[in-house]
């Protein structure tokens, strides 16, 4: 019968609803904010852009943050493209206010009000996101005004469907970063801000950006990525079960994150980057943080 | 004179070489038993992982031959790093000399079909 029935009526009016509730761009926090250049570290806010900005949005070929397709995210939502974050007035963030960098960083939201949510960083210190806007700023010749486009990002319905379920993170301000002598706290943020919890948990969309221990499966791998054949790869659990790093030393993890070669001398290749530039300290406190959480029984 | 003895002589010979000069002929020639052992290397190492199988994707193969020789080449597979390539796996001290050898001679024949391809 093609008669709508109540139930249908009662479903498309909650779609609607739900649809409507949900939204892909948002407005302007603006917020009261400029970074104090003077007490800038613009050399540390190179090695955290590499690290925590770079491994999305350096391209090997032009040499420069001009932004690169990221194939490594499942096909279904369709082609992300990360942004040209060079000093180009159109093409990069040269037109960008320093409380408009601060925002896209931690909240997700764009100059333009679009939602980006692959990049949030609401815990990331005030220390560190003055230093990334510094060297954002800076005569580094990997941020210089570049023109590259590297395409645009277009999503299936599945994957318009995926950011709209998404939402702004909080601007929480003042964040401090906790003391490199706090082990567990300073490894738990390497943790966060390297986003390593966004791969290695179960699935992107059970993550919890604000609270990463409460991300589903945290930290015992399994969720879907792609390599560059485009073929799927299942992250590792990296948690401190028999299946996860139980066995493993700190030399191992160490050679895994900076040379590319896990425990058993096996190539970790794309879409895992490396982390050359993380200091030993650092990789030490993330090595101790993942020995310390709730291991995870998931033979990937 | 041609004993009997001798003849079967020369004929066991003539049966031998003639088996030996057909394993050398149906056998791989030295370039393809190289060409096999790099794809090996290539593949075991994850290396189309990022390059592509054929060498198309990251890295741009085509001009491999004008920015490094067989000697240069296994410099910058041991470590990217100090050429500046932090994404690539550091090779050093992974991959025995001989292996290093197929891979690097696998690399420039690939490098070589692209630019036929291309022509």
């Amino acid at each position: 019968m093609n008669v709508i029935s109540r139930k249908h009526v009662a479903i498309l009016a909650l779609s609607f609803v739900f649809l409507s509730a949900c939204k892909m761009t948002y407005d302007s926090l603006n917020l009261d904010y400029t970074i104090e250049e003077s007490q800038a570290n613009v050399n540390e806010g190179k090695r955290l852009t590499t690290v925590m900005c770079g491994v999305c949005h350096y391209d090997q070929k032009t040499g420069q943050m001009t932004g690169i397709h990221m194939v490594d995210v499942p096909p279904a939502l369709g082609k992300i493209v990360s942004s040209n974050i060079t000093q180009h007035k159109e093409k990069g963030i040269g037109n960008y206010t320093d409380a408009e960098l601060a925002q896209v960083i931690r909240t997700g939201i764009a100059k333009d009000g679009k939602l980006i949510p692959f990049m949030q960083k609401p815990n990331l210190s005030d220390e560190d996101l003055r230093d990334i806007i510094a060297f954002l700023r800076s005569d580094d010749p990997t941020v210089q005004p570049s023109d590259v486009d590297p395409g645009s990002t277009e999503l299936t319905g599945l994957g318009k469907m995926a950011i709209r379920m998404e939402k702004p993170t909080p601007w929480n301000h003042p964040i401090s970063k906790p003391s490199a002598s706090d082990t567990l706290a300073f490894g738990k943020y390497l943790i966060d801000n390297l986003a390593c919890y966004d791969c290695h948990s179960k699935s992107f969309a059970k993550v919890d950006k604000i609270n990463i221990e409460k991300s589903k499966g945290f930290m015992g791998g399994g969720n879907k990525l792609y390599n560059k054949l485009g073929e799927e790869v299942l992250s590792p659990n990296l948690t401190p079960h028999i299946t996860g790093i139980k066995e493993w030393s700190e030399e191992d993890f160490k050679k895994a994150i900076t040379k590319g070669f896990n425990k058993d001398n096996k190539v970790i290749s794309y879409p895992m980057p490396l982390y050359p530039d993380l200091k030993d300290h650092e990789i030490s406190a993330m090595f101790i943080y993942l020995k310390s959480i709730d291991p995870i029984k998931n033979d990937i | 004179m041609i004993t009997k003895k001798n003849t079967y002589v020369i004929l066991a010979s003539f049966l031998f070489l003639s088996t030996q000069a057909l394993d050398i002929y149906q056998s791989t020639t030295p370039v393809e038993k190289s060409k096999d052992e790099g794809k090996q290397v290539f593949e075991r190492f994850a290396c189309n992982s990022c390059h592509g199988n054929s060498g198309e994707m990251e890295g741009d193969f085509s001009t491999l031959k004008e920015r490094f020789t067989a000697e240069t080449l296994p410099e910058y597979i041991n470590n990217p790093q100090a050429y500046d390539n932090k994404q690539m796996p550091v090779y050093d001290g992974m991959i025995s000399d001989s292996e290093m050898e197929d891979l690097v001679a696998y690399l420039f024949l690939l490098g070589e079909e692209l630019n036929r391809s291309d022509d």
